[in-house]
């Protein structure tokens, strides 16, 4: 598929998106809801570009993250129209979530000063990452959106059952403004409770079944350590990432489901969206168990992929 | 007569169960039949009855009429005159149906058999020529042969998108899949509109034959009729006329002794306005969230369960059989433009609105394609109640735009309603009068469809309610100088970037209320003033002192008790604790009260 993108020519495999294809030839378009392990959705609406087919005269504004290549195809992703619904985008996303670093930032890129509609004070900017990576790459389903409009909300089940939680982190690591969180009450009730505890790693299906030793103090675990060093980032999603660029930029199909992750009935700890002041009242952002590791590895890694 | 949810509301099972009982008690039983039908359309004067075959119409039947009717129409055959309609105009009674204005102009393609059709009986309908489309497309045409006469018909989709429905046959004839779906969408949403119930309530078997064909020509095996659960009513007769055609081999294997083998099932909503778009519709079915996905890849290529998908509104399913019974020049001979080389070049046949709104004849109206806006509101609809100006109507559904006098001759097509900025949509049609604020009606719009919007993507979620925000505050008398621009501003984006049509289109009632009145706008911004006197929090009732005769009506009616006055005297209102019912206003037969 032969395609002009900003007069560039450029060169991509059937079945490839606008936006991969941009991204192969170093054309940046900027998207916070797209992410190389997960499939396209198209809910930031950033990545709009304008698109000319062979043999039409009309420009259409499409999302680049799911409009597929075509041959002959002329995307512009740099107008005047193009960069107005941008920044009137990021401001209201500015609007909905004000004072997170995350969106500051992308409102500073864009040249967005301030937001002129009214404040929210969320933090969550519904990009829905967490949700889909729970879902695609972990396999677990454990979180998912509730209500609809502007009362939609990511959550467990009814807000009650998180017993398809295999608090393998992904979601927090994922998310871009860090308005999810591994449940830290919850983990020390849990590191409190009696029986046999097991690896999570186990429960993402990256190691042999094993015990946990440590008490799912994972920052002081060999195990934990060994992954993260091993894959540079959240070991599931380093794994589907792999898969995904081994496979080009072909037609993409939907994953297998990973080979071991529900463990209906044995809660690990929960993650769940928290926004400021919320009831559970931890304001303070924490990651898997208050592992500092973690957690400062959560907030550079999807820092500096972001921007 | 009409037993449909309209007429119900009026009494119309008590009616019927009236009528059994004196055609039984008369001994007439073997003479006359009592049927309960579908909607006939008029459900501003229901209880309808019409007795054949000399159609006379007998308006707001009670119960208690009843025995007067069979004891004169039936007995004797003379008309009850005081059951009659009456022309507001001249006064006089007109006896037989096709007589009244409200049904002189209209061309009741669709609906012209609801008035014959008992729909839980499927004799009735094939009396009336029923499953015979089919019988001739199965045993003359091949699937390639039935596409190019729906293409050639200038069929367009009746659900709001108005997408040449042969062309979408085609395009899923030609997808490549392991099997197809044939879906029909009955759900239904918008605010003031049910054409789509009255024609699942009053001729369902219309609606299956459209399908049967349809699946005939795409090569599917499999249909669905989604209909949203409110309609209860509309469940029952669809699953009644699914059970019967089964009954009757018009559905299953080898249907009619051909090849044709197709299932019908019925699957309810939950209650998402935003479900009755189509990639959503596929999402619930497949019991998932009830979100939209993007079309960049048709639903005719990877719809339901990713295989080729057939989705079309139930009217439009309707019109396909009443095109192979009367042919494709019959059926182009009502509408506009030239389709017979471009599906696009125009629109035909006829479009069913529901008229509601400050209308003298609210219902159903059937009309072909290219009848000006003037006509159905004046001549079908009856013009404005209360010797009212009108002011504006609204096509379109909530996502349609509001177009004023001006506009009024406007014929109504696909093509010329989006040049006006609003849209036929799914066919609703609310007429306003002048005592009608339009930056308020604009917010109604707007909140109605912010809270129906699904909240996946970030122009339809976070956009509308900015808008509604920044209308409210309009409303409120805090607008600020820069909202006129702001909202156009916000509009385009949420036009330009949203992921389904439910976000592309929501700003329409903001556009088209700015382009065409966009004095109320200032008027309630720069002047804090709302002309139509709507927005509470700009209006204010006092009393004329010279006016007033102290008639005391006021005082008895303020449930704020905010009116000061002895009997006789002039009364005062309490600014500070009246709460702006306009009560006082309504009641004052002096015209004192003022606003």
């Amino acid at each position: 598929m032969k395609l002009t993108i900003d007069g560039k020519k450029v060169e991509a495999g059937k079945g490839a998106t606008v936006l991969e294809a941009a991204a192969g030839a170093g054309i940046e378009i900027p998207a916070v809801c797209a992410h190389d392990a997960l499939e396209p959705y198209g809910a930031c609406r950033l990545c709009v570009v304008e698109v000319r087919q062979r043999g039409t005269s009309r420009w259409r504004t499409v999302a680049s993250c799911l409009y597929p290549v075509r041959d002959g195809l002329e995307v512009r992703t740099k107008t005047v129209r193009v960069e107005r619904h941008r920044r009137v985008l990021i401001e209201l996303m500015l609007a909905r979530c004000p004072g997170i670093p995350y969106v500051e930032e992308l409102a500073r890129t864009y040249g967005v000063e301030r937001a002129r509609f009214a404040r929210g004070e969320d933090d969550c900017i519904m990009c829905g990452m967490c949700v889909r990576v729970c879902s695609e790459v972990v396999g677990a389903s454990a979180i998912g959106f509730s209500s609809r409009g502007v009362d939609r909300r990511v959550s467990v089940p009814f807000g009650i059952d998180d017993s398809c939680c295999i608090a393998c982190g992904a979601c927090a690591y994922i998310c871009p403004t860090g308005a999810i969180q591994m449940e830290y009450e919850r983990m020390l009730e849990l590191r409190r409770s009696e029986g046999e505890h097991r690896c999570r790693y186990a429960l993402m299906g990256l190691v042999a079944d094993a015990g946990c030793s440590f008490n799912y103090e994972c920052a002081h675990c060999e195990v934990d350590q060994s992954m993260w060093e091993r894959y540079g980032g959240h070991p599931l999603l380093a794994v589907r990432r792999r898969k995904c660029s081994s496979k080009g930029t072909g037609p993409k199909e939907r994953p297998g489901r990973p080979t071991r992750r529900r463990t209906r009935g044995r809660s690990k700890g929960t993650a769940e969206r928290r926004t400021r002041g919320g009831s559970k009242g931890t304001a303070e952002r924490r990651t898997w168990g208050g592992s500092k590791g973690t957690a400062r590895r959560t907030r550079t890694s999807t820092g500096s992929r972001k921007r | 007569m009409c037993t449909d949810t309209g007429c119900r509301v009026c009494g119309s099972t008590g009616v019927y169960e009236a009528f059994v009982e004196e055609v039984r008690k008369a001994r007439l039983g073997r003479r006359v039949e009592v049927k309960a039908t579908g909607c006939h359309g008029y459900c501003e004067k229901g209880a309808l009855v019409v007795i054949h075959p000399e159609k006379i119409l007998y308006v707001q039947v009670k119960p208690k009429d009843v025995a007067e009717i069979v004891s004169k129409t039936l007995k004797r055959c003379a008309v009850v005159k005081r059951l009659l309609y009456k022309d507001p105009e001249s006064g006089e009674r007109i006896v037989h149906e096709g007589d009244v204005p409200f049904y002189q102009k209209q061309m009741r393609v669709l609906f012209g058999n609801n008035t014959r059709i008992d729909p839980c009986d499927i004799t009735d309908y094939i009396a009336c020529d029923g499953y015979q489309a089919l019988r001739g497309v199965l045993e003359t045409m091949n699937p390639r042969k039935v596409i190019e006469t729906v293409i050639r018909s200038g069929l367009r989709g009746r659900g709001g998108g108005g997408f040449p429905t042969g062309i979408k046959w085609r395009s899923a004839r030609k997808a490549k899949g392991e099997r197809t779906y044939v879906i029909g969408n009955a759900d239904e949403g918008d605010p003031g509109a049910f054409m789509d119930r009255s024609i699942c309530e009053g001729n369902p078997h219309s609606i299956i034959e459209g399908m049967l064909i349809g699946a005939y020509a795409v090569g599917a095996e499999e249909g669905i009729i989604y209909v949203r659960d409110e309609y209860p009513l509309a469940v029952e007769t669809l699953t009644t006329a699914i059970t019967q055609a089964y009954e009757c081999g018009l559905l299953g294997r080898r249907i009619l002794g051909s090849a044709l083998t197709f299932d019908i099932s019925i699957m309810r909503g939950g209650g998402a306005f935003v479900c009755g778009e189509s990639t959503a519709l596929m999402a619930s079915l497949e019991g998932k969230m009830g979100e939209p996905r993007a079309k960049y890849i048709h639903t005719v290529e990877k719809g339901l369960w990713n295989q080729p998908t057939v989705l079309n509104n139930v009217e439009t399913w309707a019109n396909v059989p009443r095109i192979f019974l009367h042919g494709v020049d019959w059926y182009t001979s009502m509408g506009t433009g030239d389709v017979s080389h471009d599906p696009w070049g125009g629109s035909k046949g006829t479009k069913v609105f529901s008229l509601v709104g400050n209308i003298n004849n609210t219902g159903l109206v059937e009309v072909p394609m290219g009848i000006s806006l003037r006509e159905i509101i004046y001549e079908i609809g009856g013009g404005i109640p209360g010797g009212k100006e009108f002011k504006a109507v609204q096509t379109g559904g909530p996502s349609g735009g509001c177009l004023p006098e001006s506009q009024l001759d406007l014929p109504v097509d696909f093509d010329r309603l989006t040049e006006a900025g609003s849209m036929m949509g799914s066919g609703g049609m609310i007429v306003m009068d002048e005592d009608t604020c339009m930056v308020d009606v604009a917010h109604y719009f707007v909140d109605f469809l912010k809270d129906e919007s699904c909240g996946k993507c970030l122009p339809c979620r976070e956009g509308l309610r900015a808008l509604s925000e920044i209308l409210t505050r309009i409303t409120e008398g805090n607008g600020r100088s820069g909202d006129i621009k702001l909202l156009q501003e916000l509009s385009e984006t949420i036009i330009g970037t949203s992921l389904c049509a439910l976000g592309s289109t929501a700003p329409n009632p903001v556009l088209s209320t700015l382009r065409y009145f966009k004095k109320e706008y200032i008027s309630h911004i720069r002047d804090k003033r709302c002309p139509a006197g709507v927005c509470k929090a700009l209006i204010q009732y006092r009393i004329d002192a010279i006016a007033c005769n102290g008639c005391h009506a006021c005082f008895k009616v303020c449930p704020a008790d905010c009116i000061t006055g002895e009997a006789k005297e002039i009364h005062v209102i309490d600014q500070d604790t009246c709460i702006k019912c306009g009560s006082c206003y309504e009641v004052c037969r002096f015209d004192a009260v003022k606003r």
